[in-house]
């Protein structure tokens, strides 16, 4: 691309001064002959290379026609008017017709021979550096007697200017000439404001201002006479450019007229423009001005003369360079290398200059799109230059990191600006050859300074003679129609970013290998008394308070080196920690979300937040905090976000597999927190990303997005490659299972009641228009839960049990007819069975588990899994109920069970099947199932109710046998202290031999963060609405360390709601949807997807 | 698949180790669920001498359903059709999952001893049977030598 370009210009440069030289001498004639015929504009482009390519062949031909006609009735046209015509309109078929208009018009911003102006404007600039101000063809401000009124905003001294391209506009005389203009004469132009001196009117002066144009003669200002001025539409923009010393501007006549002039006869005139160095001045700072245009908005006849100047500006700045056709280079590399526009403008368009076009089409961003955008665009520029062979010191860091963890490493410890360290860690290496040279050091060092501050583009001054001026580009915010010859840098002095690496990839590690890289501030003693310059500060989720002490004790190496725990009532003085000379200071100090707020919310009362008090939290300026499932902060006005971005620290990270969860604006809490400048502004925000997005802008704003993250933000994900082709993470397949379950009699009666009940409210609600969510929302709820377990409505269904709501039992049950017969049944088995002696003609099982035992009216032992299953069976053939080994009738709701009982051997006691549900039965008997074959690895049990998993966990006791099962329960509600004790006697499995230990989790609290690799069974017990926080459940198994195929059933009740929830699922895998979060999400279940649960 | 349950590998072990006499059965290997079965005839029946091939298969559900089995052999018999489907109550509603392979085994073994023509499934067969039961008995012996293979045969041969 480089090389073709290059050669391209040279063969245009060669082309034009061929021209230049053969053309030059002509000068007094027709005007239209005397231009030298020029193709080329003057910002070359790619559009045009293929047009040539493309259209030469037969072109001449066409282009012969289209000459002829539009000279039959514009009279004698030169080729250099006709070609950019032909150029512009031959792709239409009343092309003639366009281009006559469009010459016609006269507001053709056609490409102007290079001849003369450049010899001019070679003169002007010589003359200007001499001179200092005093320049003779252009009118300077400073001498204007006219304008009294301004001088504050003046920039001093206008040292040079720079041709940046030309205009052709009409004008109309504003009184008569005697003679006629003749071609390339010369006129000076200046802007005039009326004299009004009062008050209020003298701000609003530039919307008023008039451009005059004079005949002059070089050498001569004042000698002028005014014979015209330029159009309101130009002056508009001309003017203030011209008041602000911006702009410099050249006229000359480019049509000569046939006869004198009359007052208001139109006349057409070329305008050069010239940049000046007073553009370049600095003005104000962006954020000072963006306040100042906030205010604009709200209050705008109180706008100052400054704010009203930058107003003006920035509209005429844009509204110049659009129509000077000046395009930014494309911002493709953020190291300024320069690139002409490879522009996607159409050959073919018409004068379209504002357009907007590119910006409609791709207006639609949906969110499937932002998470590609994510995985593929995300990749930091730096990470290209970095090792992956740096290694955290042994002597701390106890694991070994994956390669993509080291360079993930290399890339935190650039980001905290520690070459020194990341060179060190590399030199030690062996593999000198990949070793870390200082050659990559310099560019990164280069990189890190040079990212470019987005809103800034890169122009191209035109390629013209004039040489001397320094530059090849210029940098323009057309925000702000600031401009710059500088590069416009972001001068962050942020130290962190964020590490959004998917789940499983070992963010964790990573991070624990930064402290210990870099566990202490080495260099800096000048953060102040309150500076614990040793510690970081990490903030966690409470269900992930004990892994992270865990790992951190895993991956530390150096005795040294301490992680204390920061939660609950046992809360030290940190103070006096952190900041003693003596003792050993912790290197991390591990606190969660929760108490971060409580404590803010505290010192918030007492109202001495930043007063560094006493004790806690905020009485220090920590190392480095990072936050760990960071988008937990992403709301900003939550009470918790506010708490940690009033934390103090100098080195900041964030860690999140998922950094966008609701919207962009959750990333504005993350820069904020990082207070990477100047996104932590949030009117800045709002202007570039929130309004924009808003706008239907959605790929600029993904665009400013994406030069706002590029630097500080790095995510692999699993299905990443690594150097060597192979995915960054080689996991074991998993195997997810889908196990319909259908309702046993009375579940089907209690779920079809309350069924019909919900589905006559939503026929009501439907036709009302009311919301949907609102009223179905609990009978939704219930219909899930009779599909878990009918217990978990217990209350409710007892109620309607005693209000005879519920419809009489229609299947006639073999159910014992009273008490006494009962008791009957009962005393009669005492006598005949031997429960030591037991056998399960089913499964062949003897004995049989005391726990297991049940037993017939008939007086035969089977597991009561078993008899149940055989009965399930039977019903379901609709056969009679008979004992297997007598085949004599027998019934569940005649099934009795065994018990210890203190003092005797042991007691019988009716079973009641009401209480058991079928799903429960299906999970009993796959455990039951994997305890025959001695598959006694730990399973984990999976629901999104903890009242469920409660009642699993009693039945699963009773059931499977208390000998044979250890329950452990990972719920929201238990403290620190109980889930690090659950995990561990979770991991210390294997210890229990024949026991199979079923972690039962609960699908919020174990959503994120904890590892069970140790187990490689789970079971779904109901499903959630969105796909994506099941995934991250199973992945909690699903990760790194996991060696064997991972086996889910998730069990689903036939001819349910649930079938339907998954529907949704479904659904929303195909639209993508941006992984979604708790209770949030809830209230995203929409009406749609309501009306979706009720499809028959 | 379901994993297998204990009790079709404890089955499977008891009739390897302690087989009933004169039936064997071997699981196949590709497919546990499945057996191959050797069946003598029983003496002083029309079968005697012969050995009858036989697979069994357990479903899914077993053992709260009954095994299939078939007849592999072609055979002359009123409670056995052509295709070698068999009519026995504990293969089908008396089925009970107290039975078990051997027990299953047992029952066919018996109803090779006592053929009932008054519960036919092979209709022909059947009204033979109850026209002329010398007759019939003089076919299934025929058939027995041209089907079966011989059981002294096999008898020597182990």
């Amino acid at each position: 691309m480089a090389n073709t370009k290059s050669s391209y210009f040279d063969k245009l440069r060669a082309k034009r001064e061929s021209q230049a030289t053969k053309e030059l001498p002509v000068s007094s004639e027709l005007p239209q002959e005397a231009l030298p015929v020029k193709e080329e504009p003057l910002f070359v482009e790619d559009s045009e290379d293929e047009f040539e390519d493309a259209i030469s062949v037969q072109r001449s031909e066409d282009f012969t026609k289209f000459k002829d006609a539009l000279t039959n009735v514009l009279g004698p046209l030169g080729d250099h008017i006709i070609e950019p015509l032909y150029q512009k309109f031959s792709g239409y078929d009343d092309k003639v017709l366009l281009a006559i208009d469009y010459h016609l018009r006269g507001d053709v911003k056609m490409k102007v021979p290079k001849s003369i102006p450049p010899i001019t404007l070679s003169m002007d600039v010589k003359r200007k550096r001499t001179r200092g101000i005093q320049m003779p063809l252009t009118y300077n401000k400073r001498a204007s007697p006219a304008r009294p009124t301004e001088s504050e905003s003046k920039p001093t001294v206008t040292e040079w200017k720079r041709f940046l391209g030309t205009l052709f506009a009409d004008a109309y005389a504003t009184r008569p000439y005697l003679k006629s203009l003749s071609y390339l004469q010369k006129m000076s132009i200046r802007s005039l404001k009326p004299r009004v001196l009062t008050g209020k009117q003298k701000k609003r002066t530039s919307d008023t201002a008039v451009i005059r144009l004079y005949t002059s003669t070089p050498g001569d200002v004042s000698d002028g006479r005014e014979i015209g001025r330029l159009k309101e539409d130009l002056t508009r923009i001309l003017a203030p450019l011209l008041d602000l010393c911006i702009f410099e501007f050249e006229v000359t006549v480019a049509l000569e007229t046939t006869k004198r002039l009359m007052i208001g006869d139109e006349f057409y005139v070329k305008i050069d423009c010239f940049l000046t160095s007073g553009a370049f001045e600095k003005t104000k700072s962006p954020i000072n001005e963006l306040d100042t245009m906030k205010e604009t908005r709200t209050n705008i006849t109180n706008e100052t003369e400054e704010e009203s100047n930058l107003r003006l500006r920035k509209f005429a700045v844009a509204a110049l360079f659009s129509r000077l056709q000046i395009r930014p280079v494309k911002a493709k590399d953020s190291l300024g290398a320069t690139q002409v526009n490879s522009s996607d403008e159409n050959p073919h368009q018409i004068i379209d200059l504002d357009s907007d076009e590119d910006d409609l089409e791709n207006n639609e961003l949906s969110l499937d799109e932002l998470q590609t955008f994510y995985s593929e665009n995300q990749q930091s520029e730096m990470l290209k230059a970095l090792p992956n062979t740096t290694t955290p010191p042994a002597e701390n860091f106890s694991l070994q990191l994956r390669e993509y963890q080291k360079l993930g490493l290399s890339w935190m410890l650039a980001r905290e600006k520690e070459l020194d360290v990341l060179k060190s860690l590399n030199s030690s290496g062996s593999d000198l050859e990949e070793s870390f040279t200082s050659q990559s050091i310099d560019e990164l060092q280069l990189m890190e300074d040079g990212v470019m501050n987005p809103l800034w583009k890169t122009f191209r001054w035109p390629k013209l003679e004039s040489k001397d001026v320094h530059s090849d580009v210029f940098y323009g915010n057309m925000y702000s129609g600031e401009l710059s010859l500088q590069k416009p840098l972001i001068k962050s002095s942020l130290r962190g970013g964020i590490l959004a690496d998917e789940m499983g990839l070992g963010k964790t590690i990573s991070t624990l290998a930064l402290i210990n890289s870099v566990p202490y501030d080495t260099r800096s003693s000048f953060h102040g008394d309150q500076y614990a310059s040793q510690t970081t500060l990490i903030i966690v989720p409470m269900s992930l308070l004990a892994q992270w002490e865990n790992e951190f004790d895993k991956a530390n190496n150096n005795l040294n080196h301490k992680c204390i725990v920061y939660y609950g009532s046992s809360t030290p003085n940190l103070q006096s920690v952190l900041l003693n000379k003596t003792k050993h200071i912790p290197i991390v100090v591990i606190t969660t979300y929760g108490t971060v707020a409580s404590e803010f919310a505290r010192l918030q009362n007492r109202g001495d937040l930043f007063d560094f008090p006493g004790m806690g939290l905020y009485s220090v300026k920590f190392f480095r905090i990072i936050l760990d499932e960071g988008h937990q902060i992403r709301n900003r006005t939550n009470e918790s976000s506010k708490a940690i971005f009033q934390l103090q620290s100098s080195r900041k990270w964030i860690l999140t597999g998922t950094p966008i969860i609701n919207g962009l604006d959750d990333l504005y809490s993350l820069a904020k927190f990082l207070e990477l400048e100047p996104w932590s502004n949030l009117s800045y925000w709002k202007m570039f990303v929130s309004l924009p997005f808003k706008q239907k802008q959605a790929k600029q704003t993904l665009d400013v997005i994406k030069t706002i993250l590029e630097p500080i933000f790095l995510r692999r994900t699993k299905s990443m490659k690594g150097d060597d082709g192979n995915p960054l993470v080689d996991l074991p397949p998993k195997e997810v299972v889908i196990e319909e379950v259908e309702f046993n009699n009375d579940e089907n009666q209690v779920y079809s009641w309350f069924k019909d009940l919900a589905y006559k409210q939503f026929r009501d609600k439907l036709n009302s228009g009311e919301s949907l969510r609102k009223h179905l929302w609990t009978h939704i709820l219930r219909l899930r839960q009779i599909c878990c377990h009918q217990d978990l409505i217990k209350s409710l269904i007892t109620d309607m049990k005693e209000q005879n709501l519920l419809p009489e039992d229609t299947v006639e049950h073999d159910i014992f007819k009273d008490h006494t017969e009962m008791m009957e049944a009962k005393y009669k088995l005492y006598d005949k069975i031997d429960i030591n002696n037991s056998e399960c003609s089913i499964c062949t099982k003897t004995p049989i588990d005391m726990s297991e035992i049940s037993i017939t009216t008939c007086g035969h032992t089977f597991c009561l899994n078993c008899v149940i299953e055989h009965l399930e069976f039977q019903k379901k053939k609709n056969q009679n109920r008979s004992c297997p080994n007598c085949r004599g009738p027998i019934s569940t709701y005649k099934i009795f069970k065994v018990r210890d009982k203190k003092d005797f051997d042991f007691d019988i006691y009716l079973y009641d099947p009401s209480k058991v549900s079928s799903k429960v039965q299906a999970l009993i008997n796959h455990i039951v199932t994997l305890k025959d074959q001695n598959l006694t690895e730990p399973v984990i049990v999976i629901s999104q109710f903890s009242s469920y998993l409660e009642i699993i966990e009693t039945e699963l006791l009773l059931r499977v046998g208390e000998k044979n099962i250890r329950c452990l329960k990972f719920v929201g509600s238990l403290s620190k202290i109980q889930r690090q004790e659950i995990l561990e006697q979770f991991n210390n499995s294997a210890h229990y031999g024949n026991q199979i230990t079923v972690l039962l989790l609960s699908l919020k609290a174990g959503g994120v963060g904890l590892n069970l690799t140790n187990a490689s069974r789970a079971f779904m017990m109901d499903p959630w609405w969105s796909p994506s926080i099941e995934e991250q459940a199973i992945d909690r198994l699903h990760r790194i360390g996991q060696q064997k195929t991972v086996k889910v059933i998730r069990f689903i009740m036939k001819n349910s709601i649930e079938l339907k929830i998954l529907k949704i699922q479904q659904r929303k895998k195909q639209l993508g949807e941006v992984v979604a979060a708790d209770e949030d999400e809830q209230r995203r279940v929409s009406d749609e997807e309501i009306r979706m649960l009720f499809e028959e | 698949m379901a994993a297998l349950p204990r009790r079709i590998i404890k089955e499977t072990e008891r009739l390897i180790s302690d087989p009933v006499p004169g039936i064997t059965a071997y699981p196949d290997e590709s497919n546990l669920r499945a057996f191959t079965v050797a069946m003598d005839g029983p003496d002083s029946s029309p079968y005697e001498h012969g050995v009858f091939d036989l697979e069994l298969y357990l479903p899914d559900d077993y053992p709260m359903c009954p095994p299939k089995v078939r007849f592999l052999t072609r055979i002359y018999h009123p409670n056995i059709d052509k295709l070698g489907r068999i009519c026995l109550d504990v293969l089908k509603d008396n089925w009970s999952p107290a039975l078990q392979i051997r027990t299953i085994l047992l029952s066919i073994q018996a109803l090779l001893a006592s053929p009932n023509p008054d519960d036919p499934l092979a209709n022909d067969v059947a009204e033979d049977w109850k026209k002329d039961e010398a007759k019939a008995i003089g076919v299934a012996k025929e058939w027995t030598s041209k089907y079966a293979k011989s059981h002294t045969a096999s008898g020597s041969a182990e």
